[in-house]
């Protein structure tokens, strides 16, 4: 079945406000350019608790690979290495709160018991709702460094198949060597770019769609993105994400899952985007699932659908992850 | 031998020729995992401009259905085969370690030290080597486990027999080990 009406040219132009007194304080405290905290004043939830984390050492987690190990068997050895993990929401992934040596650096890692990733991109693997029995084919949408992909695969338990799109080729060769080191037996890697998706000429239960966005969830890794980040940034990402979610709307099979994700905070690489797909296609349909804090519905005048409320935002100071934005849409045609 | 866990320039992976699974089957045996990966499928694909074939483990699913897609990687690729010589990648030897259970002659203990040294891509020296078959000859393809039984290492024999643990100069010359991932990686 096709959406009707997905045209891929009308995106929601990057919306800025008027500079206020706060929003200036606030910019030249913490070193952002003042129309980017203006945005956040009107969306974040607590945005000086925000901007006070995302100047702070941000937390790090590593997503135990099943395929391998356990979760009590790699949680011992690391203990016994002098490491110190917290649980998270996922029995999966561990937070790394102390240690001796790098977590990217033991001989677990390098064996692949284990994978740094941070827990709200495993989060977004988890709203896919993978297991053997629910999923025999997977497509992960510009999958590099295939964390995510990874992920996807050992919750099928090496069965069924994902093919894993990738343009790029360095960025494939690095997804290989992830892939290999963590033992995916499953997965085909294949260097098309994500709007190829619906010319695979096969539809798929599960389709993640991490999109590539102006990573603003991730400026507490990259402090430089505070000033170097532009308006333009947003408009470019959010009309190339609302090509991308229309070809792997193309790509899921009725009854299926898509999961939209970025790392970035801007509602129009968010709520936007997926508003669009929801909108082109009615057999589409927000699937709320637990975690994180609610969609907007609103934003600088402009109104989603009561179901965005479905969709999840992760804050760094309210989640403690890097931010980010998901949406599980279910494809309700027969 | 390349690297074998650089990414092989292939045409196209498929099932293998007759002649191509009787090669990797008897490897699989020299590993003690012949019959162990029934799950998997076995596909080959040939690497550009050589007469050398990656050879790839991948779920039966994967198998029926990369028809119609190129794919740059499909599977796991456990080793390549070069004339008539199977050589395992470091993401085969910790396969084969894993479904192994007997181990056997080509799979040599170290300990501790020498694990840490492997993963750096050092050789073994005699003194650090725990089991080792005394059958092995020189130059034999061995696969370095740890006290856990888990690959860190491929190397080739130095010495055969009592010699490989007994001389105290490198008797093990590391050909791969799992920190070339990162090493690699980061070049």
């Amino acid at each position: 079945m096709a959406c009707q009406g997905l045209a891929g040219e009308k995106f929601l132009k990057t919306v800025l406000f008027p500079e206020t007194h706060d929003g200036e304080m606030l910019a030249a405290e913490f070193g952002y350019d003042p129309w980017l905290v203006e945005r956040f004043l009107h969306y974040v939830p607590r945005p000086v608790d925000f901007l006070k984390k995302m100047d702070s050492a941000h937390s790090r987690y590593l997503r135990v690979n099943t395929l391998k190990t356990s979760s009590e068997a790699l949680e011992r050895r690391l203990t016994d290495k002098g490491f110190k993990l917290g649980r998270t929401a996922l029995a999966d992934v561990f937070s790394v709160q102390a240690g001796s040596i790098s977590p990217g650096a033991t001989t677990e890692y390098m064996l692949g018991l284990y994978y740094l990733q941070d827990l709200s991109s495993c989060i977004a693997v988890e709203a896919l709702d993978v297991s053997k029995e629910s999923c025999k084919a997977a497509l992960d949408i510009a999958a590099a460094p295939g964390g995510k992909t990874s992920y996807i695969a050992q919750k099928m338990n090496n069965s069924g198949y994902i093919i894993a799109l990738e343009p790029n080729s360095r960025r494939a060769r690095s997804m290989a060597f992830n892939l290999a080191r963590l033992g995916v037996a499953n997965t085909c890697v294949t260097l098309l770019d994500g709007l190829a998706a619906g010319k695979l000429g096969r539809v798929f239960d599960r389709v993640l769609l991490d999109a590539p966005c102006s990573c603003e969830g991730v400026i507490a890794k990259d402090p430089s993105r505070k000033t170097s980040h532009t308006p333009g940034d947003v408009d470019y990402c959010s009309a190339l994400q609302q090509k991308l979610i229309e070809s792997a709307v193309s790509a899921v099979k009725p009854g299926g899952l898509l999961v939209y994700s970025t790392c970035s905070f801007a509602p129009e690489e968010n709520e936007a985007v997926v508003q669009h797909a929801i909108d082109s296609c009615d057999f589409l349909k927000v699937e709320p699932f637990e975690l994180g804090s609610e969609g907007l519905l609103e934003f600088g005048g402009h109104k989603f659908s009561k179901s965005l409320q479905g969709t999840r935002r992760f804050y760094p100071h309210i989640d403690d992850t890097t931010g980010f934005f998901i949406a599980r849409l279910r494809h309700t045609g027969s | 031998m390349t690297s074998p866990i650089d990414v092989p320039d292939v045409s196209c992976y498929r099932r293998p020729s007759r002649e191509e699974l009787t090669l990797v089957n008897r490897s699989f045996d020299r590993w003690n995992v012949f019959g162990r990966t029934n799950r998997y499928v076995v596909l080959v694909a040939d690497i550009n401009g050589s007469s050398r074939r990656a050879v790839s483990l991948a779920s039966q699913e994967l198998a029926d259905n990369i028809g119609g897609v190129k794919p740059y990687l499909a599977g796991l690729v456990v080793g390549e085969l070069s004339r008539k010589k199977f050589f395992p990648t470091m993401a085969g030897a910790d396969l084969f370690c894993r479904l192994s259970e007997a181990r056997g002659k080509y799979y040599v203990e170290i300990n501790y030290e020498a694990e840490k040294l492997a993963t750096y891509g050092r050789d073994v020296f005699g003194t650090s080597v725990v089991r080792a078959s005394t059958e092995l000859k020189e130059n034999e393809i061995v696969i370095l486990i740890n006290s856990r039984h888990e690959a860190v290492a491929i190397g080739i024999t130095r010495y055969a027999g009592d010699m490989l643990r007994r001389s105290q100069m490198a008797t093990i010359t590391t050909t791969i080990d799992v920190g070339q991932y990162l090493r690699d990686e980061d070049s």
